[in-house]
């Protein structure tokens, strides 16, 4: 936010977080503006700055002539104070103004604990958090980004959602508005009501009714109007060649934690691992062409001067044509002194050649995830990789010189046994062992192998959605049991908080009956949960509980296949039928093939697509 | 043939918002810019290969500045004002280069440094700018100057920093103290370097200035101007 008085920026930590002013940044003359857009991230100025879809809307919304779009990123505490104290409410970076004052006002939601900090954001603006509690005077608040899939713990505080990818439908969504604000129909119940009847994605929760059943389950979702969609289509982009690109950017002039060229490769992913969300939701896979690529890289360049591109994309090997991509980037890369650099490598991939290409310039870490420890388990998450797919990975690196290697797991994973941790113990010394085996390692260096291990999270719309997570008390003992099992010096064993994954696991599968528990956490000043040092879980228990609320409900209950799930309302192209029979393969330990191998029949290609491995849909 | 010279100078301002940006920020954001603008940058041999940007005196956060250096190793031969156009084009007006030409001394030339410091605060009169005059004009002038011990760990000590500052003038323009001078400025450690804001923190401690609310309260200072030794003749 940009704040104009000095003597606050001076009294607080790292301003160049709200000093503005970044060469690329979109001002324009508010007299030919007819929509004023405030897109937020609720998170610090140096995370969201490095949000690709953040960038891309930015420019598709201000490629809009009389549409200005502006940034918004969440002031850190110690600016909070100071707005508090001096009656600052919350303004957009590049003008300054309140962002009360806009007409719509965006809140990109990427992961489940940004929701304190989404209400926050509301409250600092001094916007009340609930919609039905704001007047015709305040501004569209409009929802999107992943979890979007299942918005209804905060779906009592937006006016809608964006549903899929944004780039199409918030243009739409803004053109409607500015239509009916210049033919005087404007009213924002006719307008919410407009938007969910007749533009694609977008979801109006206050235009559903929801009733649930004696024992706490959801009975039934019904719309208001007949014209209001029952279950809500994501949107996606058809051709990603023709997609929207931004090719002007704005640049930061503090560290963000992405400071570099991000190139998306494709959207979508052709694995289906069973425990993943974004494998599902943002199906199809669309390619983009490796000519488009390369000129969107030169253009990013020219752009930034950034010194490394980064491929990115959820699963980057499989991209069909990598090979003739990166050819292509390194013929002029390497005279740049710029470096390529490869995120979500999978270990059946990581060949020679491969590593040679992004470690011309500079080198990085080696960095895999197997998730599981045992086969078996691999098998019933469909993770598709084995052991010795691993180590020949890791061999490469080892050729290379590299010396230390990160391996994430996951656990708490269906059906997973005291042996499948085993495993992971089990693994880590393989790697340790392929180091001394290999002849050609750095001589007199001892190996180094970082064993991170996450607690699983069953999300919306995956074969998992169903599946309980494991108590507290299960990952403590489980957690317990693998550092026993971890004796080796060389192996480092980390494992993330199983607090953060509990309340993260209640709010991804909960309902719009948390939404008190959120007001009430609001009210009691949370903010940034996503951030160790300030999340609370002992706090969080005694919110949900305050409000009633039984949370392992969400969390630690295997939910009936036959519920209404709160995020039946959305439909993310995946069919339940193809989410039931996953989950029926996984208890069978029977591995899926990718989309590239064979189709699985889960529904997407009604959506069509350009570049995508879906058989066309038959009419 | 004639060796091509190894660096450019550049002289730029940098104020307004830009003044929070760290001196390790503006380095890194600088090297971008200068990448985007296509200049002919120097890049060192090895594994990691990087540009040699030098910038004469780091610029504490909060304080702008109308005369900063910046040389740039250079592999060829570029005309300096050329290439200073392509600059401007990837910047905004808060950091603009202003002058470019080939150096024909050294940053470490560099002795005076002058600002304009302006001072906003309740209770401003003439009587305390002929109080902050004379404290800047004492035989001796004590700051506490932030140190780390051998265990990095910080601690304030006393300095007397009255040989280090010169051609003290202050005035009050009917709201606000302004004060002109020019403090000793180093790009090594050949002489000491006076940090602009240690000015300001001590005429906070011995006048209780600069206490109240913020949005009342408020002080800026700006370096100007650049000298060599003599303290009269600008830098180039």
């Amino acid at each position: 936010m940009n704040i104009k008085n000095s003597s606050i920026l001076k009294s607080v930590e790292k301003p160049g977080r709200y000093s503005a002013g970044e060469f690329g940044q979109i001002i324009k003359d508010k007299n030919i503006i007819k929509a004023r857009w405030a897109f937020c991230f609720p998170d610090t100025y140096e995370i969201g700055m490095s949000n690709l879809g953040v960038r891309i809307l930015y420019g598709a919304l201000n490629s809009e002539r009389d549409v200005w779009c502006e940034r918004v990123y969440a002031p850190w505490t110690d600016m909070q104070e100071k707005m508090r104290e001096h009656n600052i409410p919350l303004c957009a970076h590049e003008s300054g103004d309140p962002i009360k004052e806009f007409d719509i006002v965006g809140i990109t939601l990427q992961y489940e604990m940004c929701y304190t900090t989404t209400l926050k954001i509301l409250e600092l603006a001094g916007i009340p958090l609930y919609a039905r509690d704001r007047g015709e005077d305040f501004p569209i608040v409009i929802g999107g980004g992943p979890c979007a899939y299942n918005a209804e713990p905060v779906a009592d505080f937006f006016d809608c959602f964006s549903i899929g990818e944004g780039e199409e439908n918030l243009v739409e969504f803004t053109r409607l508005y500015i239509e009916m604000k210049e033919n005087g129909t404007y009213t924002k119940k006719d307008f919410l009501h407009r938007a969910a009847a007749e533009i694609g994605g977008i979801y109006v929760p206050s235009l559903y009714d929801v009733t649930y059943n004696e024992d706490g389950t959801i009975k039934a979702y019904t719309p208001i109007y007949d014209d209001v969609p029952k279950r809500v289509l994501k949107r996606i982009m058809t051709d990603m060649d023709k997609a929207y690109f931004p090719d002007k950017v704005v640049m930061p002039y503090i560290e963000t934690v992405h400071d570099r060229i991000m190139l998306e490769v494709y959207r979508g992913c052709i694995r289906g691992c069973r425990f993943c969300q974004a494998g599902m939701v943002y199906r199809p896979v669309r390619e983009k062409t490796p000519g488009v690529l390369n000129e969107q890289a030169k253009c990013l360049f020219e752009a930034t001067g950034y010194d490394e591109i980064s491929l990115s994309s959820l699963s980057i090997s499989d991209y069909s044509r990598l090979s003739e991509l990166t050819d292509n980037l390194l013929e002029w890369t390497d005279d740049n002194m710029i470096s390529l650099s490869l995120p979500s490598l999978r270990v059946d991939s990581f060949t020679k050649e491969l590593m040679d290409k992004i470690s011309t310039v500079r080198t990085g870490s080696l960095t895999f995830a197997p998730e599981a420890g045992s086969q078996r388990l691999r098998d019933v998450i469909n993770k598709n990789v084995c052991e010795s797919d691993l180590l020949r990975a890791v061999n490469v690196g080892f050729d290379a010189g590299k010396t230390s290697c990160k391996l994430y797991f996951m656990m708490g994973l269906p059906t997973e046994t005291y042996e499948d941790l085993d495993g992971i113990a089990e693994l880590a010394k393989a790697v340790i062992e392929a180091y001394y085996e290999n002849p050609n390692r750095q001589k007199g260096r001892a190996p180094s192998v970082t064993v991170s291990v996450t607690c699983f999270i069953p999300k919306p719309f995956t074969p998992f959605q169903w599946e309980a997570q494991d108590s507290m008390e299960t990952f403590v003992e489980k957690q317990k049991y693998l550092e026993s099992k971890i004796t080796d010096r060389k192996i480092r064993y980390v494992h993330h908080d199983a607090r953060v994954s509990h309340v993260e696991a209640i709010l991804a599968r909960g309902d719009r009956r948390l939404a008190p528990a959120l007001a009430l956490a609001c009210e009691r000043g949370f903010c940034f949960d996503a951030w160790d040092e300030f999340f609370r879980y002992d706090e969080w228990i005694k919110v949900f509980e305050d409000c009633g609320i039984d949370y392992n409900f969400y969390s630690n209950r295997v939910w009936g296949e036959d519920e209404v799930l709160p995020w039946d309302v959305i439909d993310c192209g995946v069919t339940k039928e193809f989410l039931k029979r996953e989950r029926k393969n996984a208890y069978s330990e029977k591995t899926t093939p990718s989309c590239r191998e064979k189709c699985s029949g889960c529904g997407v290609n009604k959506l069509g697509g350009e570049r995508t491995w879906c058989p066309k849909k038959e009419n | 043939m004639i060796e091509a010279p190894k660096f450019i100078r550049f002289k730029f301002r940098k104020v307004g918002n830009l003044q929070f940006i760290s001196h390790l920020d503006l380095q890194k954001a600088m090297a971008k810019v200068l990448v985007r603008a296509k200049a002919p940058l120097w890049y060192s041999k090895g594994f990691n290969p990087h540009a040699k940007l030098i910038f004469a005196l780091p610029l504490s956060v909060g304080a702008q500045s109308e005369c900063e250096y910046l040389d740039v190793r250079v592999e060829r031969a570029i005309p300096p004002l050329e290439l200073m156009e392509h600059i401007n084009n990837e910047l905004t007006d808060e950091l603009r280069f202003v002058d470019a030409y080939y150096p024909e001394t050294a940053l470490e030339d560099i002795y005076w440094a002058e600002y304009d410091f302006s001072i906003k605060t309740t209770g401003a009169d003439e009587k305390l700018a002929r109080e902050v005059e004379k404290l800047l004009t004492a035989e001796q002038v004590i700051i506490l100057k932030k140190a780390k011990d051998k265990y990095k760990k910080i601690f304030f000590k006393e300095i007397d920093i009255a040989p280090y500052v010169r051609d003290v003038s202050v005035v009050f323009d009917g709201e606000i103290i302004k004060i002109n001078a020019k403090l000793s400025a180093s790009i090594n450690q050949t002489h000491p370097h006076i940090n602009p804001e240690n000015i300001v923190t001590m005429l906070k401690d011995k006048l209780g200035i600069l206490s109240g609310h913020v949005t009342q309260e408020q002080y800026d200072i700006i370096r100007t101007r650049i000298y060599f030794e003599d303290g009269k003749t600008d830098f180039r």
